[in-house]
């Protein structure tokens, strides 16, 4: 056994007294946060209730609410507390620093304490702040001077900070309580700096044709604050719409090589859920610490169908003089039979497969939008080394000014020693050529779509396939 | 304000800290930077490659809750990627800490708290020490609460420093990677942590030598492997993995060292304006103090890529294993990985392949061209026959001819990823022997190709892209060659080739 020790022996004693904990918050300190419950959505957003025990004197009085979210937006707080009704909320983010302490103290006396540098001798004057402009203009005993002109060391005291400033921005709430006592008080409030995302670890077992999915949630705080011994919920989907904001103008969204998201399914998880946003909700209290990357599993299945496939995408008139690598891509389903059997928050899909020792290495990662249960998913893992796609334009013939002919010829190289399947995609037979058709093709395709022509191309182990299609287009 | 948190701290049970500094056993896959092209060299500066790190750690796990620390781990880390096995009562949280400790740190954890205050006279050396509390910092300067009244850090032209009772919670000096676990014992274990990490890359630097015939050549190919994270491993079982793999951005929280900025109120005089004289700040001695974590990002660059191969060349490891649609190389040897560091080993030796000698020019049909060189490339089959038939992972060439014993460089260039059966193409160099004219006349192009060398040559002129149709009658036959109308040739000794066509359009 290597080295081991406890936080008591690697840190100082001060620091062991408050070794970090997910379960306590910090005993070193404290923090003003009652009992917390985090709600976090996937775009950067999350709600925070705070449960504060407070003691409310009868009457008119000021809370302030301090170790909020540095990333709070003030105009969504939210306060409850019974037997009292809320008179104002303010935000004050008017920073305590030396030179705004200054500028406050504008009419103001202070204290300067000057040292005689030869003799170390200390003299003691009051002074009256008249201009703090560039430098400080103080009024001594009727003299007019500017603050440490000669260079020379003054010690600048001030009686007291005043009011308006505070070290840290922050939220106060004027209250009206009709009885003197401690009670709960609720304070809500939505902040960014907090999200969270899906990671995926797949181990892919080729000869069994499965795979073993792990998921984890990833959540990521960089809102300035820590939240201490929280209820953490995690809500799958974004609130807020994109598509307002455009005012129904068309948005452009480019096609990926491969497309994660075959088929969308139609299937329910068995998650709890909140209009249509599935529910993530973590087992336990956590604490959420500033500039942390937390990560609490939701998902594991083990021996999932999974394939393995290629696909090729030629875009219009592509001619390459070099083969080019097949996408290589691995195909499962989310579906209850035959799948992961879950809905899918969106994030990042890990794939690993084992060595020949059988260790698991990493063979590529792709992003996954939220996928309804029941979806067919093709994850691209990344380009196949050993097979190719050479597409070549053999012919451009013009028939019209508005009617061409293109013979395209795809060589297919497997340089493996068992046969494989590819998915050749022509793509992008522009849509402006209204007429689009396959004059000749010397393997069937399908036409997916408009502007997507299929081939299903078998290639033998270490063998070459060819295929050849005729294009004819009108304008 | 009653903080009832503060109380439900005191019953919750005390969860042991235990620190796991450093692996047992490393084994590193290291994969190339995907968003490289095979002409780039690696920037030892921005090394865009990654690595699978896979440690072997034993640690001593308590019965209960327990926090893991695992401390070393590479600093280029992608902490969502990080899998732990091996623990009796599984993962119930990983976390990943990046609040760092800094000065801007202390003064942010202390806000609000006692610190000592010291005070040292300049000219007797006498020193002082004083209670405080601070009461803002660290972003714009740091105010203080003394025994005398409010106070401002380091305005008053005297040394004054501050002392603090001990660290903040949850600072640590690197950001630390960190799992719960509630295990139903207390037990040694065996743990497998592994994690992607940035901040790698490999390159294979191949070596050609082109033998006194001229026919064949000797290839050698170096892994040059690059770790540009600030830790180093020793007895490492190194894999490389050639093959281009899909990777997807992620933004990751960045080393998070705060700020201390010591500013005072405005501290101008009726002098300010002279420019002789500048009113000396303390803050600028502060200003060293500060953090900037990107800075070992930025180590000097170190020597170049491709060193010449000493002769003899070690023996390279076996062939590759497929690992899915990738190759995977192991290293057979256990290696030092140091931090900032480059170093290479032996990939593949292939003695006596065989090539074929090609002069190539690609011509534009609607310009005219006076006397462009001509490009000379090796081309060779990726097979047995021609003394190959491996998968050669993408990388830099160097291709040298030897002239009395002394090897001379005569081209550099780069491969792809080329799979067995493939064709390749070794850049030789730049012929002014062989230069290529075109002259326009109407839609009539005449090209000539005029040698120099006392030997003749096969040259190759691609004309336009693929897809062009717009050539006819061609004085000579042509070929399609990779879709583009292709007219090869034998250019004689010391003597010209012509070749007239036509446009149709």
């Amino acid at each position: 056994m290597r080295a081991v020790a406890f936080a008591g022996l690697m840190l100082t004693p001060f620091a062991a007294v408050a070794a970090p904990s997910p379960q306590l918050p910090p005993s070193a300190g404290g923090t003003a946060q009652g009992d917390l419950s985090v709600t976090i959505y996937s775009n950067d957003l999350a709600l925070v209730q705070d449960v504060r025990h407070l003691d409310l004197p009868a009457g008119r009085t000021r809370e302030d609410f301090t170790d909020v979210s540095a990333a709070i937006r003030p105009e969504t707080v939210g306060l409850a507390a019974p037997d009292a009704t809320v008179i104002e909320q303010n935000f004050d983010y008017d920073l305590l620093s030396p030179t705004s302490l200054m500028q406050k103290a504008v009419g103001e006396t202070i204290t300067l304490l000057r040292t005689n540098p030869g003799t170390g001798a200390e003299t003691r004057e009051r002074a009256k702040v008249l201009a703090v402009n560039g430098g400080v203009v103080l009024d001594v005993d009727g003299k007019i001077e500017v603050l440490r002109d000669d260079g020379l060391p003054v010690r600048t005291i001030f009686d007291k900070v005043p009011d308006s400033l505070r070290a840290r921005p922050t939220l106060s709430v004027s209250l009206d309580s009709r009885r003197a006592g401690i009670r709960p008080v609720t304070l809500s409030y939505l902040s960014g700096g907090l999200g969270w995302s899906a990671d995926y670890v797949a181990l892919f077992d080729e000869k069994l044709g499965a795979i073993d999915v792990q998921g984890w949630v990833t959540l990521r705080n960089t809102s300035g604050t820590s939240f201490y011994n929280a209820r953490t919920l995690l809500v799958a989907g974004q609130v807020g719409s994109n598509e307002d904001d455009n005012n129904g103008a068309m948005v452009y969204r480019p096609r990926a090589v491969v497309r994660p998201l075959r088929r969308a399914g139609t299937e329910t998880a068995a998650r709890e859920q909140l209009g249509d946003f599935y529910l993530y909700p973590l087992l336990e209290r956590t604490t959420i610490a500033d500039k942390q990357t937390k990560q609490v599993s939701f998902l594991d299945v083990k021996g999932a169908p999974a394939t393995h496939g290629y696909v090729y995408r030629a875009a219009w008139n592509q001619n390459a003089e070099q083969p080019e690598s097949a996408s290589s891509v691995l195909k499962f389903s989310n579906a209850s039979k035959g799948g992961l059997g879950d809905a899918l928050p969106a994030g990042t899909v890990r794939v690993y497969m084992r060595d020949a020792r059988g260790q698991p290495q990493f063979i590529g990662e792709n992003h996954i939008d939220h996928t309804p249960q029941g979806s067919d998913l093709v994850i691209r893992t990344g380009d196949a080394f050993d097979v190719k796609v050479q597409p070549t334009v053999t012919d451009r013939t013009r028939l019209s000014e508005s009617h061409w002919r293109t013979s395209m010829k795809y060589t297919l190289t497997n340089a493996k020693d068992q046969p494989v399947t590819v998915e050749l995609i022509q793509d992008g037979v522009p849509w402006w050529w209204n007429d689009t058709r396959i004059e000749a093709e010397s393997l069937r395709s399908e036409k997916r779509d408009a502007e997507t022509e299929v081939w299903q191309v078998p290639v033998p182990a270490n063998g070459t396939a060819t295929v050849t299609v005729t294009f004819d287009t009108r304008i | 304000m009653l903080l009832l948190a503060g109380l439900l701290a005191a019953a919750s049970p005390a969860v042991a800290t235990v620190a796991s500094p450093g692996a047992d056993h490393v084994a590193l896959t290291v994969y190339r930077d995907p968003s490289r092209s095979r002409q780039q060299r690696m920037d030892l500066r921005w090394l865009g490659g990654f690595a699978l790190v896979t440690e072997t750690r034993t640690l001593h796990v308590p019965a209960g809750d327990a926090v893991l620390r695992f401390e070393g781990v590479a600093d280029g880390i992608i902490p969502a990627s990080a899998i732990v096995t091996g623990l009796p009562g599984g993962v119930i949280e990983k976390n990943r800490d990046a609040r760092l400790l800094s000065p801007g740190a202390l003064v942010d954890g202390t806000l609000g708290r006692d610190v000592t205050l010291r005070r040292t006279d300049r000219k007797t050396g006498k020193v002082v020490e004083e209670g405080a509390t601070i009461v803002a910092g660290p972003g714009e300067g740091v105010v203080l609460e003394t025994s005398s009244g409010i106070e401002t850090l380091r305005c008053a032209g005297l040394p004054v420093g501050l002392k603090y009772g001990g660290v903040p919670d949850g600072l640590s000096a690197r950001p630390v990677l960190s799992v719960t676990t509630r295990s139903p014992i207390a037990a040694d274990v065996t743990v497998t942590l592994s994690y992607l990490a940035g901040g790698f890359d490999w390159s294979a630097s191949y070596v050609g030598t082109v033998a006194p015939n001229g026919r064949t050549l000797d290839l050698f190919a170096w892994l040059t492997l690059a770790n540009g994270n600030a830790e180093g491993w020793s007895d490492v079982q190194l894999q490389v993995v050639a093959g281009r793999l899909q990777r997807r951005y992620i933004r990751e929280i960045a080393a998070a060292a705060m700020r201390l900025e010591l500013h005072c109120f405005p501290l101008g005089t009726t002098t300010s304006d002279l420019p002789a004289i500048k009113p000396y700040r303390q803050s600028d001695d502060e200003e060293g103090d500060i953090v900037v974590t990107a800075a070992r990002r930025m180590a000097p660059m170190a020597f170049a890529l491709a060193a010449p191969a000493p002769p003899p060349p070690p023996p390279p490891p076996p062939p590759p294993e497929d690992l899915g649609d990738l190759k995977l190389y192991r290293v057979p040897e256990m290696i030092d990985v140091s931090p900032n560091g480059q170093k290479q080993v032996a990939l593949l030796v292939q003695p006596h392949v065989t090539f074929e000698r090609v002069y190539r020019a690609r011509l534009n049909i609607w310009q005219a061209v006076d006397a462009m060189p001509a490009t000379i490339a090796l081309r060779f089959s990726n097979d047995e026959k021609s003394g190959l038939g491996i998968p050669l992972p993408a990388g830099t060439t160097t291709l040298y001819q030897t002239r009395d014993g002394a090897r001379l460089l005569i081209g550099t260039g780069a491969i792809g990823d080329t799979a067995k059966g493939e064709k390749g193409r070794l850049t030789a160099g730049i012929s002014y022997q062989l230069l290529v004219g075109q002259t326009l006349d109407g839609r009539t192009r005449h090209v000539t190709l005029t040698n120099a060398n006392r030997f003749a040559v096969p040259a190759e002129v691609a004309l336009g892209f693929a897809g062009q149709a717009a050539i006819e009658r061609p004085s000579l036959a042509f070929t399609r060659i990779d879709g583009i109308e292709t007219w090869s040739t034998m250019v004689p000794a010391n003597g010209t080739a012509k070749l007239d066509y036509r446009l149709k359009y």
